[in-house]
């Protein structure tokens, strides 16, 4: 549900690279335009009344027994994920998650696909800090965090002329760059860094894993159910984040301490689209 | 639905620590093993999907594509 509304809102920009976007499920027609009326659907919402594609396909949903939800069509769903194909229908990419409610976002499976890092948007929330060495710049690819779909924080590091910092794999005397997030109610993982240059010092007989100029870092980053509770509305707006560098910055003569820089960044939290199922068990909590 | 009402009731949160209202004996609730179907791998043919979209138009995928592709998209209900 709020997928689709992410999707509409990504769109344009989806389709200005190529692309045009389809969703599947086992809705019936009514629900389908119903629901495409209220939240302004302008892609093809596919109705797949019998399961007959998601059979096709293999990922029909075998946890659900045929006389189970019988009002919300339970049986017969997919397990959810999404498929890439390009001009000539070969999946060139795939996204599917164990969790239900786990995917990538729009933007960020997009930018998987494109191999491209997400510019700068001035809706997207960013912060940054201005060392002498070394300025941090991070902001996140969508304009919202959202409840298990992992967008990315995009980290920016500048650093300074003449200098370089240390990457993974450097010996063991120099400290290599590393980004660390943290916050309440937000899940990160693992950056993925650039190639790094090598510095060649011949007098010690060594190449070693450098960064010059500018570095650009992507981390997976989720909101939880810590923060954003299905059917409970949001009792915040935003989530404060911290990211933290650690880095060793030298030039060819000297080298400086180890040092830690750090950023907050302010992420709003997108309001999640309540499915009617979902009221009908708040209301008997309540 | 109030502002920030929170119910913490055992057997609400899963195993994933995901949150949700609805009862885990529902069968919305169950989550596959990890090695759950996933379909047609990388570099396979997308098969086949000629379904009614939301507006009773009969939409063939393969004749609806972008220049450069499509994005599919199988979610588990705009309803629920």
């Amino acid at each position: 549900m709020t997928q689709l509304v992410q999707l509409q809102q990504t769109l344009q920009k989806v389709r200005d690279e190529g692309y045009e976007v389809f969703a599947i499920s086992n809705d019936t027609v009514e629900r389908l335009v119903e629901f495409s009326d209220r939240h302004g659907i302008e892609f093809s919402l596919l109705s797949d009344e019998d399961s007959a594609v998601i059979r096709s396909f293999g990922i029909l949903n075998t946890l659900v027994k045929p006389d189970e939800g019988k009002h919300m069509r339970w049986y017969g769903i997919p397990y959810p994920g999404t498929y890439v194909t390009d001009a000539n229908g070969i999946v060139i990419d795939k996204d599917f998650h164990q969790h239900h409610a786990r995917r990538l976002s729009g933007q960020a499976l997009l930018h998987r696909v494109l191999g491209t890092v997400p510019d700068q948007t001035a809706e997207a929330p960013s912060a940054t800090f201005e060392g002498d060495e070394v300025e941090l710049t991070a902001y996140l690819a969508d304009p919202a965090l959202s409840l298990e779909v992992i967008t990315s924080l995009v980290c920016r590091l500048r650093v300074a002329p003449g200098l370089h910092i240390y990457a993974a794999g450097a010996p063991e005397a120099f400290t290599p760059v590393s980004l660390s997030l943290s916050g309440e109610g937000v899940r990160s993982g693992e950056p993925t860094w650039p190639n790094p240059g090598v510095l060649r010092m011949a007098n010690l007989e060594m190449s070693i894993p450098v960064y010059e100029q500018d570095v650009t870092v992507t981390v997976p980053i989720t909101a939880t159910s810590e923060i954003m509770r299905l059917g409970h509305g949001l009792d915040r707006e935003s989530v404060e984040i911290t990211v933290a560098c650690r880095y060793q910055a030298c030039n060819d003569v000297a080298c400086g301490l180890p040092t830690t820089i750090e950023t907050k960044l302010v992420l709003p939290l997108q309001t999640l689209v309540e499915p009617e199922g979902i009221k009908m068990y708040v209301e008997r909590l309540e | 639905m109030r502002r920030g009402h929170v119910t913490d009731k055992a057997g609400y949160y899963d195993e994933f620590g995901f949150y949700s209202p609805m009862p885990m004996d529902r069968a919305a609730r169950r989550e596959p093993d990890a090695d759950f179907p996933t379909g047609p791998d990388i570099g396979a043919a997308l098969p086949n999907i000629r379904l009614p979209n939301q507006h009773g138009e009969i939409i063939d995928v393969a004749q609806h594509r972008g220049r450069k592709g499509a994005i599919v998209v199988f979610h588990r209900s705009a309803y629920w």
